[in-house]
């Protein structure tokens, strides 16, 4: 998978987390309507999301160094909150932006090392 | 013959005392007040009122607490009782009877060596006329029962069958208190210690034995328990442990009576259990209203609105938990109100409905709502709140109370209320406090459900601690009825046995749900037994005919306090078996993750905190005393369920630490600090000189410093008392994150039982409902619902398809998540 693919993945993956975590916080009958760790959670696949882009136009090796590093701790972090708020889902979605993160870091422009 | 010459002495014995405290105490005697607990008089002279007696004894005004708070636009019956209510209300007869009372250590080291033991009553000690621990055999088949007497005469009768409505000896074996109060530390220097060194009461034997069982129950669910005897229990078995995976939502209903507290309104607790009767589904709500919906599709029916106040008046949350019903024993058909359904709100009012159509019962009381503020009389500071549907029981309604004892010293003391289920009239009334400190106190009220035994005409009730809460100075006198279990004749409202639970409870442990009654096989013996789930965390089991240890219940030395003017009783009631639901002998140990987590902050208050076991008195010192189990309870309301074929006991329970603080009245005042969810925070006891604050035991980040599970569920055998099997129950969550399920749940709310081997259940924090293998505890089923389910289940046969209903309603104690959701499921149909 190319470095480009992964991050596209790494994005709408993340874009799917957000939504799953405003549905948990808006929607009804979630277990998790209208308490916040949704919303952290929506909050971390936001930053995730951020950091994707962020990769995209990032040219130097230490800046996605930085990013990949980040996004590693971003994901990490998300899905753990997604596994404890039972937001299934969301869990699936990172567990893809996972696999996005790791083409993008096998990548040809991955070479961050 | 013989059986009439032993009736005759002991009626002859019996009736002089009688007599003699008429005499004694003119005005008064009449009333269950009149006589104190202490005074050892024996119950049946209080129990024939004199009908000119009874009559100037009615009360007069309805309170103005009540008055005030009248709901506006509801119905009439707000003001004065009616001239038959009244005239009624002054015929109550004395319902408190207490049964020879615990202080007074000569009479009772007399009576200890007079009475029987409890396991073989003599006819001697009958004959003596000390309270007679016989089964009363003879005098029972003599005597009227008691649940005939509602007219003049046969309250006559009854009241001259002393042998059968005279205080119980108390319940333990009377050799055994003489050797306990022999044994007691102090004995004789303290009235407490005769309390805690020998039974609370004497037992009389009030009412024939009987073999009667606890009735095999229906396919309906007519009360809060499904069942007046508290088992819980469905026969039900269309849903069983291997097709309950398959149960799915049959109807789902959001009644819309729910605040937050955000807006004008309080927050709303719900907490009711629906009621299957009548081809109907009855469902009180918060806002005072009650639905009747279709069983099968949660169709509204009908719905009544009493319009009633919406305000916390004696609550900090708008409260309600359920409806209850009553039906004539042969319903007369085209006639009204031949089955009611009964609402009571925060502002005392109990509203009676045709359960056919949801109009109001003219008949009853003042067109269809009693004023039950009428009769608080005593430190009306605030209304009789109604928030435990009434226990109906033949035609009796039995009506207890909800107040605020936590923020008032004197609050309004302790009454329960028997009034005729069609006219509202006022039956008895029972007093938990002696008259001569009432104004002094209060509560000790029953604010839970009762339970009853209706073949032996025995209503139990589960009553609570004394005001304040946690400072006892301004009641250093024994209270027997308060934090008890006390057993009443039906008919009359005298004590026929009392136990208390905790002796001069400053701990807020109220008795706080019904008793569980079973018929339960030990060592080969079938025994009629109740189980009382406690707070503390004991399951006390004792005979519910006369009160007796069915395992030893041991009275244990416990630590003493260092506040002044406060009384500590030396000793504690401590069942031996079951064993206790959690270890109250120690602090759990400090949760290493959240003492890490915030720096040693929990280690540092556990330091702070006093504890030498659960009966730590509170203290102004360092950061309190630790209250384990906690303020809520170890059990709650829910209670225990019971399977009547396994001999299985089910409870749900929590374990929870808190600290409570005393502070001196300037200190308090200075600190200002602010009441917490429920009962927790600070709360000034008005009247006493200490406020106080109740504190859960998290770190900074909001975590439990006490090492999980935090809540379990578990099955007792109730032939040998042995725990079958324990396991987490639920899943905590805070800020909507879900911990692992082996740390569990505090729970409140409690399970249903069925035939087929199932329990179903809400209760935790996660807003889950679920159902388990009664035998294994093995998790079957769940499903999500709005809210902490905070009540138990009620599970029916409707159209020959097995419902089980849940409420949603959630309560501020668990998390600060509110519901109005009724979830009703069924497996799949074909």
């Amino acid at each position: 998978m190319s470095y480009r693919l992964g991050l596209t993945v790494i994005m709408v993956s993340a874009i799917v987390a957000i939504g799953c975590g405003l549905w948990g916080y808006f929607a009804p009958l979630t277990g998790v309507t209208g308490v916040w760790g949704p919303l952290a959670a929506a909050f971390g696949a936001l930053c995730i999301l951020i950091g994707g882009a962020l990769m995209v136009r990032a040219r130097s090796r230490g800046a996605r160094f930085v990013l990949m590093l980040l996004l590693a701790l971003g994901i990490v972090l998300t899905a753990f909150a997604a596994w404890l708020l039972h937001q299934w889902i969301m869990l699936a979605a990172l567990a893809i932006c996972a696999v996005g993160w790791l083409a993008a870091v096998s990548g040809p422009e991955g070479d961050v090392a | 013959m013989n059986r009439l010459l032993r009736s005759t002495a002991i009626l002859t014995l019996l009736a002089v005392p009688a007599f003699a405290q008429q005499e004694d105490t003119p005005g008064p005697t009449a009333e269950p007040e009149a006589v104190a607990p202490d005074t050892a008089v024996p119950a049946p002279e209080q129990t024939a009122p004199d009908p000119e007696e009874e009559e100037s004894e009615a009360p007069s005004e309805p309170a103005d607490a009540g008055a005030d708070e009248e709901p506006e636009g509801t119905a009439p019956a707000r003001d004065a009782a009616d001239p038959d209510t009244a005239e009624t209300e002054g015929a109550t007869p004395a319902a408190d009877a207490p049964a020879a009372e615990p202080g007074t250590a000569e009479d009772d080291a007399e009576t200890a060596e007079e009475t029987a033991p409890d396991s073989a009553p003599e006819p001697e000690a009958a004959e003596e006329g000390e309270a007679p621990s016989e089964p009363a055999d003879a005098e029972a088949e003599d005597a009227a029962p008691a649940r005939d007497a509602a007219d003049p005469d046969t309250a006559e009768t009854e009241a001259a069958t002393p042998a059968a409505d005279a205080p119980a000896a108390e319940p333990d074996t009377a050799g055994e208190d003489a050797e306990t109060s022999e044994e007691a530390p102090a004995e004789g220097e303290d009235p407490e210690e005769d309390a805690s060194a020998e039974p609370e009461q004497e037992t009389a034997q009030a009412r024939p034995s009987s073999d009667a069982k606890v009735p095999a129950s229906g396919p309906d669910w007519k009360s809060f328990h499904g069942q007046v005897s508290g088992a819980k229990y469905s026969p039900l078995d269309q849903i069983t442990p291997e097709n309950v995976g398959e149960l799915e939502l049959a109807w789902r209903l959001e009644t819309g009576d729910v605040s937050d507290g955000s807006g004008d309104l309080p927050a709303t607790v719900w907490s009711a259990t629906p009621i299957y009767a009548n081809d109907l589904l009855y469902i009180g709500t918060p806002f005072y209203r009650v639905l009747a919906v279709d069983p099968a599709t949660g169709e509204e029916v009908w719905s009544f609105d009493s319009q009633s106040t919406l305000e916390a008046l004696t609550q900090p949350a708008l409260k309600n938990r359920g409806v209850a019903y009553w039906e004539a024993a042969e319903p007369v058909e085209g006639e009204a109100c031949q089955r009611i359904v009964y609402l009571g709100t925060m502002d005392a009012q109990l509203f009676a409905l045709d359960a056919d159509d949801g109009a109001l019962c003219e008949d009853f009381a003042d067109g269809g709502v009693l004023d039950v503020n009428q009769w608080n009389t005593v430190n009306d500071r605030w209304p009789l709140s109604l928030l435990q549907p009434p226990t109906i029981v033949d035609d009796h309604v039995i009506i207890g109370w909800a107040g605020n004892d936590w923020d008032w010293a004197e609050a309004p003391p302790g009454s329960v209320f028997s009034v005729n289920a069609q006219t509202g009239e006022l039956e008895w009334t029972f007093d938990t406090i002696p008259e001569e400190i009432r104004e002094r106190t209060g509560t000790a009220n029953v604010w839970t459900a009762m339970s009853a035994d209706e073949e032996r005409g025995i209503v139990y009730l589960p009553v609570a601690s004394p005001s304040p809460n946690y400072w006892g100075g301004n009641r250093t006198e024994d209270i027997p009825y308060a934090t008890s279990t006390t057993a009443l004749d039906i008919e009359t409202g005298e004590v026929i046995w009392s136990r208390q639970w905790v002796h001069h409870d400053i701990w807020d442990y109220d008795i706080n749900s019904a008793p569980t009654l079973m018929d339960i096989t030990v060592d080969g013996e079938e025994i009629p037994a109740l189980m009382q789930a406690t707070k503390m965390g004991f399951l006390f089991v004792v005979n519910r005919e006369t009160g007796e240890d069915i395992w030893p219940i041991e009275e244990r030395a416990v630590p003493a306090g260092d506040i002044e003017g406060e009384r500590y009783p030396p000793t504690q009631p401590f069942p031996t078996v079951p064993a206790p639901l959690i270890d109250q002998s120690t602090l759990p140990d400090v949760w290493p993750l959240a003492d890490i987590a915030s720096f040693g902050e929990c280690s540092a208050l556990w330091d702070e905190m006093q504890y030498a076991g659960m009966y730590q008195p509170p203290t102004t010192e360092g950061a309190g005393a630790g209250a384990y189990p906690n303020s809520a309870g170890v059990v709650q309301w829910g209670g225990v369920g019971f399977d009547p074929e396994r001999q299985l006991a089910v409870v749900n329970l929590s374990h929870v630490v808190q600290y409570i603080q005393l502070y001196e009245r300037e200190e308090y005042d200075r600190i200002n600090g602010e009441a917490g969810p429920g009962e927790s925070g600070f709360h000034p006891q008005t009247g006493a000189p200490y406020g106080m604050s109740l504190k859960t035991a998290l770190n900074r980040w909001g975590m439990p410093c006490w090492k999980p599970p935090f809540g379990e569920l578990a099955a007792i055998d109730m032939s040998t008392g042995e725990i079958v099997w324990r396991k987490p129950f639920g899943t905590s969550q805070r800020y909507g994150f879900y911990m692992p399920e082996m740390w569990g749940s505090p729970t409140i709310g409690g399970p249903a039982v069925t035939a087929s081997g199932l329990i179903f259940i809400g209760a935790t924090m996660d807003a889950k409902v679920r159902a388990y293998d009664l035998e294994t505890g093995e998790r079957l089923w769940e499903d999500l619902t709005e809210a902490p389910s905070v009540s138990n289940p009620a599970i029916y046969e409707h159209d020959g398809a097995q419902y089980v209903a849940f409420v949603s309603g959630g309560n501020s104690i668990l998390k600060p998540s509110v519901g109005d959701m009724v979830s009703v499921y069924r497996l799949p149909v074909e």
